[in-house]
């Protein structure tokens, strides 16, 4: 299913959110920003959580005005949302239930869905009993349960420890290419943006200002702001990426910090900027260094 | 490991010891079966629980919509209807039966306005009576429980299920409805076990039809002075509650779990609807249940009867506080508000100096559970047998016993908050303990011991059913002679006493509202 917002305006006091936007058939989009910017508002519109003050909402190429129950979405929040009464098994079957679906209808389908979020064995534990990873894979598995059209996950994976939350991106990423669900994903983690998505939509102060693949943003921003977002060095109206720069020439700053991240390192200078290199094997700093270094590519943003 | 012991050995002088006595007395086969298979005592048992079952089922029907308009809605007035669910904790129970009497009275103000119609409401000396009693006492506790439970729902669990195609009916029988009913559980076995052993109402509206065993228990010694049937009698309840109690540990601690939640639910703000009039007219019907019955006492309070008509007049006041010798209760009517203030502040120092060490033993859980299972007659009863020959502090132990678990909680609650650390700093910075306790912990629990020293006066001030059976028919206290003067059909004198204690116990409301931070 594809979506259409056509001038989605909504208000909550001095926030506006001003927003129009394509999601394709079987796309993976990321609504990408800052706290506050107004994705989450966006993801709720489309779910019927919120009503948008104006401007339309269309699924594939119909208006959508319907209640929130007839929209058949899925829906999984950060915090899981999972019903602490019912087991791992309900839990999953709820909405078939509300669908009114046979027994046996209801034993195939959930068992279908243990198996796709690999939680075979898991169907009579408790809620209370599940680890973390555990319980945001029921949530994933009750969402898809309904078949949905759409797919809305707002920072699923943000309550995660670093290590289960690459593995779940993963496996996120693997079910919803082998459904083909159109869905759209909510965070502020450029990282998980990048690796997740067919498409990202950058925001801030509830507009976008650039929707594209992940190459083309990390790599071409339009402007500063998501040059800076993505991580570039930006001064005034120039930004560069920290990996274009090179030590060894040019102008002397001090080091003023350094992050080793393994196989890379990142060097923060005193005067703002942010080099981030592979780590060569002779190579030695150390905070308080002077060191030379050179910008080698430059964009002028607007 | 040795603090325990201690707890231990506090909770055996202080509470078991009575109950002990009563034991010693009471653990009598013979008196089980004979209680057990007498025509006479398995009716007031039958009645004892019907009367809570049906009590509690009313009090639901009438909490359950507080409890959803509270919590879902955003409303001018709502901080106070909030305040007012306390009402059950410092409200005593004479003023209910009080309130009762003068409204729907035969005299009653209700009835002096229907006899302009030829209609009248008589149902006040029935089994109706009680029961609306204790629906009237005890609802505010279903709105204060489940309220604060619905409040805490989490948004999200309604919203997904919503995306999952739950509609109104649905979602509610099918999540809304089963994340509340450990807290629906714990409030309707908390109001049970209040009907249970309510005292002041079934004593005053029962009349002989109808008895419960906390009454009977009472009448076994002040008719027939069988102390052994009596006890015997009381341990049969004891066991009742027990089991009772154990139901509500158990769904208390599922209600009281804390959950964590990301988002609160968003009120709604109340608007003027069509939609909306089901709220407004329970509104309504809070707002007379509460204004009525205090305008009706002090209407009371200003009337007299002169033997063909009643007529306005300050007569009743100037009884009370004159210094006269009142024949119903046998002494000057000043002399009763003596006393109640005079037991009101001795409990207030025993029940602190008990509990403020009790509060620091940490293993508070059992403290707050005795008194569900000991009611007031119980307690008259061993502290009747335990010190047989009278005396004024009887009353005031009685009445610190039943206060000082709630001393506990309210010591409690501020000093689990207390950081460790801090007193460790200071320790470390050379204080004495006892410099350390002055100046470090008892500032921070100090709103907590003003709360506990105001229940505790409360309780004192208002309590009836042990002091009725220690008074010796000479430490007389204001619901005794509010009761003596409802006994006497002397209502006016009745309300104007009335009016004294809600005025004590509408300070020491307003004292516990003020002090915000201590959740009871």
């Amino acid at each position: 299913m594809k979506i259409k917002l056509t001038g989605i305006k909504k208000r909550f006091g001095d926030f506006r959110l001003v927003v129009s936007l394509k999601v394709y058939d079987s796309e993976f989009l990321t609504l990408l920003g800052p706290s506050g910017c107004g994705k989450t508002t966006v993801l709720r519109i489309i779910a019927g959580l919120e009503n948008q003050d104006s401007g339309y909402l269309y699924f594939n190429d119909k208006m959508m005005d319907l209640p929130i129950e007839k929209r058949n979405i899925g829906l999984v929040f950060q915090d899981y949302a999972l019903f602490p009464h019912l087991n791992v098994f309900e839990n999953i079957a709820f909405g078939l239930r509300v669908r009114k679906y046979t027994k046996k209808e209801i034993k195939e389908r959930v068992e279908e869905l243990l198996d796709l979020a690999r939680l075979n064995t898991y169907e009579k534990r408790r809620i209370q009993d599940l680890s973390g990873g555990e319980q945001q894979r029921v949530a994933l598995a009750r969402a898809l349960a309904i078949s949905p059209d759409l797919l809305l996950l707002d920072e699923p994976l943000s309550s995660l420890d670093a290590k289960l939350r690459i593995s779940l991106r993963e496996e996120l990423k693997k079910i919803q290419k082998k459904l083909g669900i159109t869905t759209l994903y909510v965070t502020h983690d450029q990282e998980e943006a990048l690796s997740l998505s067919d498409r990202i939509a950058v925001m801030f102060d509830g507009k976008i200002y650039q929707v594209d693949a992940p190459e083309n943003i990390y790599h071409h921003p339009k402007n500063k702001y998501v040059a800076e977002f993505m991580g570039w060095n930006v001064e005034g109206n120039i930004g560069f990426k920290q990996e274009d720069v090179s030590i060894g020439k040019g102008k002397e700053e001090r080091i003023a910090n350094i992050e080793f991240l393994g196989r890379e390192v990142k060097i923060k200078l005193e005067n703002g900027i942010v080099i981030r290199k592979t780590r060569e094997k002779d190579e030695n700093y150390a905070v308080g260094d002077t060191i030379r270094y050179s910008v080698k590519k430059i964009t002028q943003f607007d | 490991m040795k603090k325990s012991y201690i707890s231990l050995l506090f909770l055996f002088v202080f509470f078991y010891l009575p109950i002990v006595s009563i034991l010693e007395t009471g653990l009598s086969p013979r008196n089980f079966s004979y209680i057990l298979t007498d025509y006479y005592y398995q009716k007031i048992i039958y009645f004892t629980f019907k009367q809570a079952f049906l009590s509690t089922a009313v009090t639901l029907l009438v909490g359950l919509p507080g409890a959803y308009i509270i919590s879902n809605y955003d409303f001018f007035g709502r901080k106070f209807l909030k305040s007012i669910t306390m009402i059950p904790f410092v409200l005593p129970s004479i003023l209910v039966v009080l309130s009762f009497v003068v409204l729907f009275g035969n005299n009653g103000v209700i009835n002096s306005f229907l006899s302009h119609v030829n209609l009248r409401i008589s149902f006040l000396y029935t089994w109706k009576a009680i029961i609306l009693a204790h629906a009237f006492y005890n609802f505010p506790l279903v709105i204060r429980i489940v309220g604060a439970s619905w409040e805490r729902l989490s948004v999200h669990i309604e919203e997904t299920a919503r995306t999952l195609g739950a509609k109104r009916f649905f979602l509610f029988r099918k999540v809304t409805f089963p994340l509340l009913l450990p807290s629906i559980l714990t409030s309707a076995i908390l109001t049970f076990i209040f009907c249970f052993t309510s005292f002041a109402i079934v004593l005053a509206f029962g009349g002989v039809r109808y008895t419960t065993m906390e009454v009977e228990i009472y009448y076994l010694l002040q008719r027939s002075g069988n102390f052994n049937l009596g006890c015997s009698l009381a341990i049969l309840q004891i066991m009742f509650l027990i089991s009772l109690m154990f139901l509500y540990n158990k769904f208390s601690r599922i209600y009281l779990k804390e959950e964590k939640i990301t988002k609160f639910k968003q009120k709604k703000k109340l608007r003027f609807s069509l939609d909306n009039i089901p709220i407004y007219l329970y509104f309504l019907l809070v707002f007379f249940m509460m204004i009525l019955p205090m305008i009706a006492v002090g209407y009371y309070s200003l009337t007299k009867f002169t033997g063909y008509e009643t007529v306005l007049s300050s007569y009743w006041y100037k009884m009370i506080f004159g210094r006269e010798y009142s024949p119903i209760i046998g002494s000057v009517a000043l002399v009763s508000v003596k006393n109640s203030l005079f037991f009101g502040f001795c409990t207030v120092l025993l029940s602190l100096s008990m509990g403020i060490p009790a509060a620091y033993l940490r293993k508070v859980e059992i403290f707050l559970l005795v008194p569900l299972i000991v009611s007031g007659v119980t307690l008259g009863l061993g502290i009747l047998k335990l010190f047989p020959l009278g005396g004024w502090w009887r009353i005031v132990l009685a009445h610190s016993l039943i206060a000082y678990p709630f001393v506990v909680r309210c010591v409690y609650i501020p000093l689990k908050k207390l950081d460790p650390s801090l007193l460790e700093s200071a320790l470390s910075l050379g204080a004495s303990r006892i410099y350390a306790f002055f100046k470090i912990e008892l500032p921070m629990i100090f709103s907590g011991i003003i709360v506990a020293s105001s229940f505790a006066f409360a309780i004192s001030v208002g309590e009836l059913a042990a002091t009725y059976l220690l008074y010796d028919g000479e430490y007389i206290t204001m619901p005794i002679f509010i009761y003596r003067f409802i006994s006497a059909r002397r209502f006016g004198g009745a309300a104007a006493m009335g009016v004294l204690l809600m005025a004590i116990t509408g300070t020491v409301f307003i004292i516990i509202d003020r002090m915000k931070e201590v959740e009871i």
